[in-house]
This record gives C-alpha cells, sequence and structure tokens, in this order.
C-alpha cells in the first residue's frame, strides 16, 4: 500500500495556535506522526533571567492567554518557596477563586471548540456565550478579562469586598445555569458520541508511562491533580480529582465538563470560607542562593516550575514545563491507527496550547 | 504543600540503570533542568513517583557526552532536544533527534541559555 506524508497544520481551523503534525497515511489511516513547533517560542526562560524577581510575575502570566492567572500563582508560589515567604490566608483562597475562574473559562473555550471542530456551532456559541459572563466576573474582580495581574509575590494585589462576592454569586448561578444547558448535550448527544467515543484512546498504564498530565491523565483512569498537594487554599476546601475510565476523547470531554462544576462549587467554596486578613506581606530582599520547585494544576494539567537564586534580584534559572509540553508525547502515541477524519478531534481532545509549550 | 522529594546523585555512566530501576518502580519523568554551571552543566531529572518527586542530580563536563535515557523512555526525547538545542550539551541518542531545530531556527541566537552567550536581546 502507498504511504502519503503531508502536514496537519500550523494553520487549520481547530487549531488556534500555530503547531504542524506531519501525519504519514496508508489510505485513509494514520500510520506515523512527527511533531513540527518552533513556530511561538519566545525565549521566556532566558527573559525571566534578566528581570529582578518581582517583575517575572507580568512575563510568566503573559506565557498564555488562557491559564495566564495560574502561570503568574506558580511563579509566585515558586518564589515565595524560595524566600520562605509565608502567604496571608485571605491571600490563599483569593489565588483559589481566580485559578478556578481561570479553569471554568479555559474549559468553557475548550468545549465550545469542540463543538465547533465538528460543526456544533449553537453549541459553540453557548459555550462561549457562558464563558464571557467568567471573563466579566474576572474584570469586575481584578480589572482584567484575560491578563489579571492581580497575583503578586506574597500574596495577592486585590480584594473580593462583600458586595462584589454577592455580585460573584449570582453571575455564577447564570453561568451554571447555562452550564446545565449544554453538558447533557456533550453527554448524550448521538453526533458528539458518534465523533469523540472510541477515538484517540489512551490506555491507562500507557497515559501514565507515556507522562500524560491533566484531564488527559485523570480521563484514563487516574486520580492524579496537583490540587491534591493541597497548594494555595486547596487543602482546606476538601478537594478529589475528577476520573474517568474510558482514555478516549468522550472520557477526556466528560473529565473537563465535570470539572467545569466542580471549579463552580469550588470557587463558592472559597468565597464562603474565606477569612478575613491581609492581602500580601511586604517581602523585602532577594531570592536566597539556592533551588525550589513549584507544581500546580493548569486547565490542561501539571505546571512544573523549577526555580534557582544567587542572592541577587536575578533569578539564575527559571525552567517552566507546561501541561502541554507533557501531553504530546501521548498525542502522538493516539494517533497511529486513527482515520484521517478524526485527527482533528484528537489532537483538540488534549486541548493543546502551544503558547505554553514553546514559551 | 505536602509530598516527598528524594534526591539521588548519580554518575552518567550510572545514570541508565538509575532511570531504569525508577522506571521499574513505576516512576516517569517530570521534566529535566538543565543548569549552566560555568566548566560543566549539571543536569536533574524529576521523576514522578505517584504525587511525590525523585530527583536525579547529573555532572556533565562541557565536552562531554551524556546519553540520552529516551531510549528507554520515550517521553524525554523533547526535552532532551529542548536542552541539546538551548546549551548545547552533547546528548547521544536522542529517540526522536529534531537536530537542534525543535525550537530555534538557524536566525535565532544559537544555544542561547548559555551564561556566557551574548544577549541579542538587549539589542
Amino acid at each position: 500500500m502507498s504511504r502519503i506524508t503531508f502536514p496537519f497544520g500550523p494553520q487549520h481551523p481547530v487549531l488556534p495556535e500555530g503547531i504542524q503534525l506531519s501525519l504519514t497515511c496508508e489510505d485513509e489511516k494514520v500510520v506515523e506522526v512527527r511533531p513540527v513547533i518552533g513556530y511561538m517560542h519566545r525565549g521566556i526562560e532566558k527573559a525571566a533571567e534578566r528581570n529582578p524577581y518581582p517583575n517575572n510575575v507580568f512575563l510568566c502570566e503573559r506565557i498564555c492567554g488562557i491559564c495566564s492567572f495560574i502561570h503568574a500563582l506558580s511563579y509566585c508560589q515558586l518564589v515565595e518557596e524560595l524566600m520562605k515567604v509565608e502567604v496571608p490566608p485571605r491571600a490563599r483562597y483569593l489565588r483559589v477563586v481566580w485559578s478556578e475562574l481561570s479553569r471554568m473559562h479555559s474549559h468553557l473555550l475548550w468545549l465550545g471548540l469542540l463543538a465547533d471542530s465538528f460543526g456544533f456551532e449553537s453549541l459553540f456559541m453557548q459555550c462561549w456565550r457562558a464563558r464571557e459572563t467568567v471573563l466579566d466576573i474576572l474584570e469586575m474582580t481584578t480589572g482584567q478579562r484575560v491578563i489579571q495581574s492581580s497575583c503578586i509575590v506574597g500574596g495577592v494585589r486585590r480584594d473580593i469586598n462583600a458586595d462584589q462576592a454577592r455580585q460573584v454569586r449570582e453571575m455564577l448561578n447564570k453561568v451554571k445555569t447555562e452550564i446545565d444547558a449544554v453538558l447533557p448535550v456533550f453527554q448524550k448527544d448521538y453526533t458528539i458520541k458518534a465523533r469523540t467515543v472510541g477515538k484517540g484512546v489512551l490506555p491507562k498504564g500507557q497515559a501514565w508511562t507515556l507522562g500524560a498530565v491533566g484531564p488527559m491523565l485523570r480521563a484514563s483512569g487516574w486520580a492524579w491533580d496537583c490540587r491534591s498537594l493541597g497548594y494555595a487554599a486547596y487543602g482546606e476546601l476538601g478537594f478529589e480529582p475528577v476520573v474517568e475510565n474510558g482514555g478516549d476523547s468522550y472520557a477526556r470531554t466528560m473529565v473537563r465538563a465535570r470539572e467545569l462544576v466542580q471549579s463552580y462549587e469550588l470557587v463558592l467554596r472559597a468565597l464562603d470560607s474565606m477569612p478575613e486578613g491581609e492581602l500580601a506581606v511586604k517581602v523585602k530582599g532577594a531570592p536566597p542562593a539556592g533551588e525550589a520547585i513549584m507544581r500546580t494544576e493548569q486547565p490542561r494539567g501539571e505546571l512544573f516550575e523549577y526555580a534557582r537564586g544567587n542572592g541577587t534580584q536575578q533569578l539564575e534559572r527559571l525552567k517552566i514545563r507546561t501541561p502541554t509540553f507533557a501531553n504530546l508525547p501521548a498525542l502522538l502515541a493516539m494517533l497511529p491507527g486513527c482515520e484521517i477524519a478524526d485527527v482533528p478531534v484528537i489532537v483538540l481532545s488534549i486541548d493543546p496550547c502551544i503558547a505554553c509549550t514553546e514559551r | 504543600m505536602t509530598y516527598f522529594m528524594n534526591e539521588i546523585a548519580v554518575d552518567k555512566g550510572a545514570l541508565g540503570l538509575t532511570v531504569q530501576q525508577l522506571l521499574d518502580e513505576n516512576c516517569r519523568l517530570a521534566t529535566t533542568v538543565c543548569l549552566d554551571q560555568g566548566d560543566y552543566f549539571e543536569v536533574l531529572y524529576y521523576f514522578h513517583r505517584d504525587l511525590d518527586l525523585v530527583t536525579l542530580r547529573v555532572k556533565v563536563g562541557k565536552d562531554e557526552e551524556l546519553p540520552s535515557i529516551s531510549g528507554l523512555h520515550l517521553p524525554a526525547a523533547l526535552i532532551e532536544n529542548e536542552m541539546k538545542e538551548f546549551f548545547g550539551i552533547n546528548i547521544t541518542d536522542i529517540a526522536i533527534d529534531f537536530q537542534g531545530r525543535m525550537l530555534l531556527t538557524e536566525a535565532s541566537l544559537q544555544k542561547p541559555m548559555l551564561k556566557n552567550n551574548a544577549n541579542r536581546m538587549e539589542g
């Protein structure tokens, strides 16, 4: 049988960002895949070595526009770990609120893109309409819709007062009503199931050995989520990972759908139990000589950061390993054997973020 | 944060054996970190052991070779390519070798993460 190799991307309707997969096919079946990346590399790790350490918060939150808050949070927690800074309890709860709102808008964005990928335009619009309200909440509480700049080393820059908290609850209830309307469609619709059930199967053992993280890993039966480590206020909010066992694109959709509801509940719980107090502690001096690592859960999975200080205002090294970087080997294993027509949905099912991957 | 972290200093000749032992214990690579320490590189391999971490710390002379672990553990290939590209560390036998063109182009500043590398970003 003759083989043909052709590029999937870097420009493709399901790819919001540039990445190319070189697909080798026999008839309609994919037999080999090779990633071609490098379209979006910005040298962020190098740039971070040149800034005074507090300024890197602004750099890190620009790694990606979707999970910008958690990038900032990870970096702040990393430096706080290095400098042994204790963050006030109220700031830790506010960090959970904004992290989970970020996860909600990321998952709603992804669910909309998934619907769009197989031409379900009305569902796409419903998901993105709900997402708009989440962005409105972020704008109301931080002043910004995308790059919030509300996290600083030592705490947070802004508070959510009682009146705002009441408005957040009202707006979130509106979002919940919209979520409740769309989730059954993702769960039960014949077309969606036809396009996702059994597509891009990642068995449980392979998911672990290939380094998958986030919803990719949890959809293959692993209760593995960095929020279980209890960072920020997660340890006090009773967090349990969402797990599905199918290992296919449908299971990954269901993990994100259920996490949407979980994030909604976490935001409400954090608002209800948020203690009064300071928003930040003043951090003086420079990061000492030494190393620290930080792991947080982005919407796409584990974000792993490493920092090395040398007693100056600049970090000697900042390493950032993003979730999509970790999920690429699993994607390359899922594609061989599938039909060409299923490639877009399988690629989308990992929720790829190329800006994060290449930094 | 509550998790356990174990660190092991490893000679580069024993790296493959140690990695295989960790894989046999159901560990997997989380990421690696390369550090330019002047006349040598220090490479940290972080492995997940469930939610805990195991770290291998390997020192490599700048003119020495470091064997790839991607033959044992394929997910290491991408991060090894990145280290090779950013630092010029001579990692041999990477399972998928991008030949220094995974993230950088011919027009990019080469080995940009080396400490003594000129920073064209200033211009």
